[in-house]
């Protein structure tokens, strides 16, 4: 008995050591700018595959897109490269917290959960969201917050479309749970929607534009809500975030921001939209 | 009716082009598997030897690593190592994924081993002993070389098993076949013919994997 029960004490102390080594190397000074500057190279984060803004230029096997493009001018501002890395999307920001990278850039869009993890940049983009629908489909959506309740939707786990369905409509009695179904990545919503099994997809409208060339969906309508993307930085990395805000309102202002929307063929407003 | 061919126009010349994007990553896998199951060959054989020759405190020790790992998903050690090994010794994701796998791994084949240790009865070493073996000598000379030929096909089993698993590494952002389907899906944004192609890959890596050890087996089988 007294040998089992030291054995247990035993392992219980070699797991708390282990935690407060983690907890105490965890504790970096903060001073990512300068170690950037010094390394001559950026550590960002990202997921490649999310065209427009993030995929993989399979005839050179290079990571492109508006976000890849765009990151590269910062980092040409900065006077130093890029080092990409690229990862399952859940696991950006916990890369980030950890500081395996220092900077994510991931078609996030800033929200108040996101900045409990990170301390976001300005938003850098402002994309619509769209309701898509099949092809031929008899659905019609003029007001989400209207026309949902009655409707099976589909949506990405972890967007905040996901959550806007969430707690304007079901939160609030207005939508039944199970009208709502949430998936691991868009295609597979893109799939269930042209198979029948739902009547509507809300997301991104860059992604959606893209989905429509090659999936028999149309997009029904572009809903603007409040939805900048933003760059992610380690939380307290005050002089690394306040420098890319910097570099990014010169990219804007010399309209290099808007090339890269018009490149990349992604609307930034509804005036725009398409 | 959902019907993939009319719905998803698959498309030959898509397939072949996303095999030719996946292929490379091929030596990735491979890399993650034989370092994985090798190590993790090891360090089992080791568990599996102390759990069964080993003092009280070896026994326990290696019992209850075996237990708790076990229990855990695959994916779960994984990230809970992605996130230590970074912040205890600064090594990233592929080396977090190696370390995650031989670790889930070793548990599994410490009971492999063990397994095939017990199977091959006391005889063994009492045999040993009398002619004057160590413990150690018998241990090494007669037990494990016996150990490792009876062990090949649940091993096999086992070898699939931690090919299959490597694909979790993906999650970390190792570029092996995995995560580069997931990529030309996303880029072609045909993500079925991109997983049908991984799909083929990891069949003729798992298929060829077996043949190996199958024959194996076949060749070093103990005869009884």
């Amino acid at each position: 008995m007294s040998r089992k029960y030291r054995l247990v004490i035993a392992l219980l102390l070699a797991v708390a050591l282990v935690f407060s080594v983690a907890a105490v190397a965890g504790c970096k000074p903060k001073n990512a700018l300068q170690a950037i500057l010094k390394a001559e190279k950026i550590i960002v984060g990202t997921s490649a595959d999310y065209p427009p803004f993030e995929f993989v230029d399979v005839a050179t096997g290079n990571y492109t897109g508006f976000d890849v493009e765009l990151m590269e001018m910062i980092a040409e501002k900065l006077g130093v490269t890029v080092e990409w890395k690229d990862m399952n999307f859940d696991i950006v920001l916990n890369s980030l917290q950890s500081g395996q990278i220092n900077a994510a850039i991931a078609a996030m869009t800033i929200d108040p959960e996101r900045q409990e993890q990170a301390l976001f940049s300005n938003p850098y983009w402002e994309s619509p969201n769209a309701v898509l629908v099949k092809k031929d489909s008899t659905v019609t959506v003029t007001d989400p917050l209207v026309d949902f309740p009655a409707l099976r939707i589909g949506v990405q786990s972890g967007t905040i479309h996901e959550k806007y369905v969430k707690t304007q409509l079901i939160d609030a009695g207005k939508m039944e749970a199970a009208n709502l179904s949430s998936y691991p990545r868009a295609d597979q919503a893109i799939l269930d929607l042209v198979a029948g099994r739902l009547d509507a997809v809300y997301m991104d409208a860059a992604a959606a534009q893209a989905f429509t060339e090659s999936h028999p969906v149309v997009i029904a309508m572009l809903h603007e809500v409040e939805s900048g993307m933003g760059i992610a930085v380690m939380l307290g990395e005050q002089e690394l975030v306040d420098k890319i805000n910097e570099i990014l309102a010169q990219l804007a202002e010399d309209g290099s921001i808007e090339a890269l929307g018009d490149k990349y063929e992604i609307a930034q407003t509804l005036a725009e939209g398409g | 009716m959902f019907c993939p061919a009319r719905d998803h126009r698959l498309d030959p010349s898509l397939f072949l082009r996303s095999l030719k994007f996946i292929s490379p990553a091929i030596k990735v896998t491979v890399l993650l598997t034989v370092f994985a199951l090798t190590f993790g060959l090891v360090f089992g054989l080791a568990l599996a030897v102390a759990r069964v020759y080993g003092n009280r405190f070896a026994a326990t020790a290696a019992g209850v690593y075996s237990r708790v790992i076990r229990s855990l998903p695959t994916l779960v050690v994984l990230y809970i190592f992605y996130n230590l090994a970074w912040v205890a010794f600064r090594v990233g994701g592929v080396t977090a994924a190696v370390i995650a796998l031989t670790v889930c791994t070793s548990a599994y084949q410490s009971e492999i081993f063990r397994g095939a240790i017990q199977s091959l009865g006391t005889g063994q070493m009492a045999a040993a002993r009398s002619l004057g073996m160590s413990r150690a000598t018998a241990i090494r000379s007669v037990i494990i070389p016996q150990v490792l030929r009876l062990a090949i096909p649940s091993w096999s089993n086992e070898a699939a098993i931690v090919l299959k698993d490597s694909s979790l590494a993906s999650a970390v952002g190792t570029a092996e076949v995995f995560r580069r389907s997931q990529q030309i899906g996303a880029a072609n944004r045909d993500y079925l013919t991109a997983f049908l192609a991984a799909g083929l890959i990891y069949f003729c890596l798992t298929f060829i994997t077996n043949r190996v050890l199958d024959f194996a087996h076949k060749r070093y089988k103990l005869k009884t």
